[in-house]
């Protein structure tokens, strides 16, 4: 019953995100969107979802639209969110959509044969993974191509965000209001958000949690103590902060090259320290990926403040 | 040696680990260590890439398991000749282009900082995917190469690249999608991911259709298929030189590799006649439309972008001509299809690398900035000339080596249709060719604004110039390595 | 397993309605929300499917969280060019989508910063 009900909400609150006729409200619901997600996770059994949707989906995303927002004004009216100039266009989006939804409905309701019993595969080989959490051994064993290179994903992103942003701002220069009760909050608070995340990383060897729910935890820490108006650490020393950006790929492809490089295979963990190879793995990218999401949301083009007009980009000299 | 090559450990992760470590190494290191960084890369990179030819020379088509973990658990990588073709090309064409850039790039000191990383890592995203035989890799894949090539067109941070490349995003993040709810329907439907293991169960079945379908979209937006095309002239158009030559060069082609890899391979059962007929009647409007309206541009790099969505047509009619069509015809337009992408490849690459030496050195981006080209600058001129004999498909070159063959399998196969295509698209190239030209020698009255470009973007452009015609007289290997590879095995 | 084939359905809805939004919206942020309505609906299709064949499997959820990440990366890469393009133009739509003739080029953007912050 539960689950029909919240099975008709999804698209119901999604519609509403897509009709909102101010941004702002658009935005705020698709938050709404965002942790009804979680909650469909859960149904769905599957914990980390749950808690990656809360925290990326939901959460970091919807810091990244806020903080969008907050630096674009409308320049259109309000209303009409849909395009309205082009009644033939609009027709025929619609026609596409009902016919490709007529095709997915006869697909989804299709009787399944699947030809291999993956999850059995996984429960047969999870002793030999080194980590007892399938999902984490999914991740970190059996396809880690895949994590290695959604680090470096990432990390484009981080690195044309850099590339992009204009000349003249630098952090140093931007000052934001800080007061000393929000101060003295964090100064407790952080402290449990770092032992939150911390947890979230050790626990991922045996239940959900790991490094990517462990990262979002630390880069919430981050995105707070910058609007605190604080310092970070390392903030004025680019090396270490590139470095500390670059870190968790470059010890997932170090570590992953051990066995390459004695005669193995690349990726494959030492069979005995298979365990501590990928918690090593984990620390470092929980590290470095909190530094990246982080970033995500530092990077972004700031608004060109009074008598400084941004720079159109370079001009051959 | 010849030991180590037959049964030492395959090489194949090196050739994404080394660009990777670029990457990293460039987005730590300073300015001053960059050029010895890229050198080093390059070179090794190239290495790794000869050694791995040199191994499948000795071992022929193989797997290799990352992580020791077999399918359908884990992911394998595959090579056989046609990855390796494009491993090649790849690498072949990139290395150019960091030449080229790395003298180019001098007067963008604040693009040049992230251009290096950027690169490095549409290198690897290129790899991982002429290697991959998993498909939510792919997946990943296609997402590294889709980010990093919006970011190399954006980096100049103008406003027309700027919103080319936000063009280009959404089309990227839109054909991903597409491609995403294919691997969820497969995946929900077989239970396992990879394409060589899926071509022994697909099954004719509405979610088998369905998901071939989404994908195919999602592909052929992103390959700039027409009438999906509408992103690329503008992103390849309003890109640095160098980024323009690696993606019209290169990266357009990963979507239409994948769909092979995904018709011929995975399904080849499931690609009816007029599913085919359909894919080459795109590829047609792609040649007629693309040609057309690279006619009537007057920009020089936005001639050469349409003129990719051209080129990238005839690529589409490998399906019609390998359905269904016999074994003479098939192996006709399969040697053909992979000669015109290899042979647009360089020619494309080269073509934009001199237009871009062409607009750096008369100051002006448009057509009549050209006059009096002819008379100062015959070495850049050379480098376009040369590429543009490719394109048009006139022999000795290897586009029309590439015509030939796909000309040959349309008469054997009795689709006389695909002639017409073939011709006409060669007469429409020769018309925008020739338009360059004749502006190139109308005389200017204001010679003092050429600027003499350095030696070495020249020779870069002159160079895969060089290599798009002599295809057409060495082109007996090339197609050997392709036909190792055909569906159905004559391998 | 019947648990499951509500979320999947939802799942194909939404990746319906994402996409039809993705289409018709021109605010580059309403299309950047689509897409992600579009993708959770992708997720959805995904884990349902597979766990209503064969119970909890560990690897679509492995394969969602990689999605979501990517997800996310996607949507900040979008709102660097966003913000930046807006700053350079005013404009919160791609120039075609809003009026033809700013494709001709010619500084159009002169006329249209009054939205630009300060």
């Amino acid at each position: 019953m539960i689950d029909l009900l919240l099975a008709l909400t999804l698209p119901l609150v999604a519609l509403g995100v897509l009709l909102a006729r101010e941004l702002f409200r658009a935005v705020v619901m698709f938050i709404a969107f965002g942790l009804l997600m979680a909650l469909v996770w859960v149904r769905l059994q599957a914990p980390d979802l749950a808690l990656a949707e809360a925290a990326i989906g939901a959460g970091l995303t919807g810091v990244l639209l806020l903080d969008a927002l907050g630096h674009l004004r409308q320049p259109h009216p309000p209303g009409q969110p849909l395009r309205s100039l082009l009644p033939l266009l609009t027709i025929l989006a619609l026609v596409l959509a009902g016919a490709l939804g007529l095709v997915l409905l006869g697909a989804l309701l299709e009787p399944l044969q699947p030809s291999v019993n993956l999850p059995a595969e996984v429960a047969l080989h999870i002793e030999a993974s080194g980590v007892a959490h399938p999902v984490t051994a999914v991740l970190l064993a059996f396809r880690a191509w895949d994590t290695l290179l959604e680090v470096a994903v990432i990390l484009v992103a981080v690195v044309v965000g850099l590339a992009l942003r204009f000349s003249h701002d630098d952090a140093a220069a931007e000052s934001r209001v800080s007061s000393p009760l929000l101060q003295g909050m964090l100064s407790w608070l952080l402290p449990l958000m770092l032992l939150v995340a911390l947890y979230l990383l050790w626990i991922g060897s045996y239940r959900s949690g790991g490094a990517f729910q462990a990262a979002a935890v630390m880069a919430a820490m981050l995105v707070l103590l910058r609007l605190s108006g604080q310092q970070l650490p390392g903030q004025n020393h680019p090396l270490l902060l590139r470095a500390g950006l670059v870190g968790g790929l470059g010890t997932f492809l170090l570590l992953g090259s051990v066995q390459l490089l004695q005669g193995g295979a690349f990726l494959a963990w030492p069979e005995q320290l298979a365990g501590a190879f990928i918690l090593l793995v984990e620390t470092a990218l929980t590290f470095s990926l909190a530094l990246l999401l982080y970033a995500l949301f530092e990077a972004s083009p700031a608004p060109a403040r009074k008598g400084h007009p941004p720079r159109t980009g370079d001009q051959p000299s | 040696m010849l030991s180590w090559l037959t049964e030492g450990p395959s090489l194949l992760p090196w050739l994404v680990i080394l660009p990777l470590l670029w990457s990293i190494l460039s987005l730590t290191a300073g300015q001053r260590l960059q050029p010895l960084i890229a050198t080093t890369a390059v070179g090794l990179i190239l290495l790794a890439t000869l050694l791995v030819l040199l191994q499948w020379l000795q071992r022929g088509d193989h797997f290799y398991s990352l992580g020791d973990w077999a399918v359908p658990l884990g992911i394998r990588l595959r090579l056989d000749g046609l990855a390796l073709l494009l491993l090649l090309l790849t690498s072949g064409i990139t290395s150019v282009c960091t030449l080229h850039a790395g003298r180019y790039l001098q007067e963008y000191p604040r693009a040049k900082t992230y251009f290096w990383p950027l690169l490095a890592f549409c290198w690897a995203a290129m790899n991982v995917i002429w290697l991959s035989a998993d498909l939510f890799n792919l997946y990943v894949g296609l997402e590294l190469l889709g980010f990093s090539a919006v970011g190399l067109v954006a980096l100049t941070g103008e406003k027309k690249a700027l919103a080319a490349s936000l063009r280009y995003l959404y089309a990227a993040l839109l054909g991903s999608l597409a491609w995403l709810l294919g691997v969820a329907l497969i995946y929900g439907h077989q239970g396992q991911l990879d394409i060589s293991s899926l071509a022994l169960t697909f099954t004719d079945s509405i979610s088998g259709q369905a998901a071939l379908a989404l994908m195919t979209l999602g592909l052929l937006l992103k390959m700039a298929a027409f009438p999906l095309h509408s992103w690329l002239p503008p992103a390849h158009a309003s890109a640095l030189p160098p980024v323009s030559a690696l993606l019209s060069g290169l990266v357009a082609k990963a979507a239409f590799y994948i769909l092979v890899r995904l018709w011929l391979e995975m399904a080849p059962d499931n690609l009816t006649f007029s599913a085919a007929q359909l894919l080459g009647a795109l590829g047609a409007a792609a040649v007629f439309w693309g040609g057309w309206m690279a006619c009537r541009q007057q920009q020089l790099k936005m001639l050469v972008a349409y003129s990719t969505v051209a080129q990238l047509g005839y690529l589409l009619l490998l399906f019609p001509l390998t359905t269904g069509t016999g074994e003479e015809a098939t192996r006709l337009a399969w040697e053909g299809g992979w000669l015109q992408l290899t042979s647009h490849a360089l020619a494309k690459a080269a073509m934009f690398l001199a237009a871009g030496n062409l607009v750096l050195a008369m100051g002006r981006p448009d057509l009549p900035g050209l006059h009096g080209a002819g008379r100062y600058l015959p070495f850049s001129l050379l480098g376009f000339g040369l590429a543009g004999v490719s394109l048009m498909g006139l022999p000795p070159s290897g586009g029309f080596m590439a015509k030939w063959l796909l000309l040959q399998s349309a008469l054997l196969s009795g689709q006389w249709w695909w002639i017409l295509v073939l011709l006409s698209g060669s007469a429409l190239s020769a018309v925008y060719i020739f338009k360059v030209y004749q502006q190139c020698y109308v005389e200017s009255d204001n010679p003092d604004r050429f600027r003499q470009p350095a030696l070495v973007l020249d020779l870069s452009a002159l160079a895969l110039a060089l290599l798009a015609l002599a295809l057409g007289i060495l082109s007996a290997w090339p197609q050997w390595l392709i036909s190792t590879a055909l569906p159905g095995g004559a391998a | 397993m019947n648990t499951f084939l509500p979320y999947t359905l939802a799942g194909g809805a939404l990746v319906i309605l994402g996409l039809t939004g993705f289409i018709l919206h021109r605010h580059l942020i309403r299309r950047l929300l689509a897409f992600n309505l579009t993708g959770s609906g992708c997720f959805l299709v995904m884990t349902g499917l597979a766990q209503q064949g064969q119970g909890v499997d560990a690897v679509p959820q492995a394969l969602v969280l990689t999605g979501i990440v990517v997800a996310v990366s996607a949507t900040a890469l979008a709102l660097v060019l966003i913000r930046r393009w807006y700053h350079l133009t005013g404009l919160t739509g791609l120039p075609e989508d809003i009026e033809p003739e700013l494709q001709q080029g010619d500084n159009p953007a002169e006329g249209k910063t009054q939205g630009a912050p300060h």
